[in-house]
């Protein structure tokens, strides 16, 4: 009994030291950091999976996230329905324009973020159902 | 012996119990903004009414304040139902309460006042 306290003990002591903190966000994206943006405008995601509903599911997870992170997002009903009204509902227009003078002037936002959903898989196994998703994501500041 | 994997049991458990307290709360609202996505129908926009007033009222995170973007979704539904009045009020307040979003927000209040 008490070799297995040991071991535990052992156990426990590795897998506190399995953090690997050597890479600091800060350094990793400094460019980011350095420009300090502070409202984000989340774009429609660009939905190539076969799952069609897929696209407004994962828009409605976006926005709380990043808010909790601190930013500030712009108000997510209100843009859909600009971008809606602009025609520009569907991001892939944007995603690889590099400027975003528009996304400045209309909506004040610092970071214009994209997102593609390229898988979305549903599995089931027997009551318990998971989904799993490939996502990219793609971030674009101003300046 | 058992005691010894009793202290175990509570240390374990001890350790479960920090509070990780958010900058806001948000109580149902993520599902019920899909729900209103997907649905759009009576029942899914009263849901979403009721979370936002919920979010607005009932705010248990560390800030205190009204969360980025509800207010003005808020505002946005009320003049969907026809409550014009009240909902620049609350336009009005997401500048009030982040001011980052002044340029979207007026462009909203002059577009509400040009389709009365």
């Amino acid at each position: 009994m008490k070799n297995s306290i040991y071991i535990l003990l052992i156990c426990s002591l590795l897998l506190t030291s399995c953090k690997s903190a050597s890479v600091i966000k800060s350094k990793q994206y400094s460019s980011i950091y350095n420009q300090n943006p502070l409202s984000v405008l989340i774009m429609p995601p660009i939905n190539r999976s076969t799952n069609v509903e897929a696209k407004e599911f994962f828009y409605t997870t976006l926005n709380v996230p990043v808010i909790n992170a601190g930013y500030y997002v712009i108000p997510p009903f209100l843009s859909m329905e600009i971008l809606k009204r602009e025609s520009a509902y569907d991001a892939e227009l944007f995603i690889d324009r590099p400027s975003l003078e528009v996304f400045a002037e209309i909506f004040g936002a610092d970071i214009a973020m994209f997102t593609i959903i390229n898988k979305w898989d549903k599995s089931s196994v027997f009551f318990y159902s998971d989904y799993r998703s490939r996502i990219y994501f793609k971030v674009y500041t101003h300046q | 012996m058992k005691k010894y994997t009793y202290l175990i049991f509570l240390s374990v458990f001890l350790i479960s119990c920090t509070p990780t307290k958010g900058l806001y709360t948000w109580s149902n609202y993520e599902k019920a903004s899909y729900n209103y996505l997907k649905k759009s129908d009576e029942k899914s926009i009263d849901k979403l009414f009721n979370e936002y007033k919920l979010v607005i009222n009932n705010q248990k995170g560390t800030r205190k304040v009204t969360p980025p973007g509800v207010s003005a979704d808020y505002g946005f539904l009320l003049i969907q139902k026809g409550d014009l009045i009240k909902g620049k009020e609350y336009l009005k307040k997401e500048i009030l309460l982040y001011p980052e979003s002044k340029i979207f927000i007026d462009r909203i209040l002059k577009l509400v006042e040009n389709e009365k």
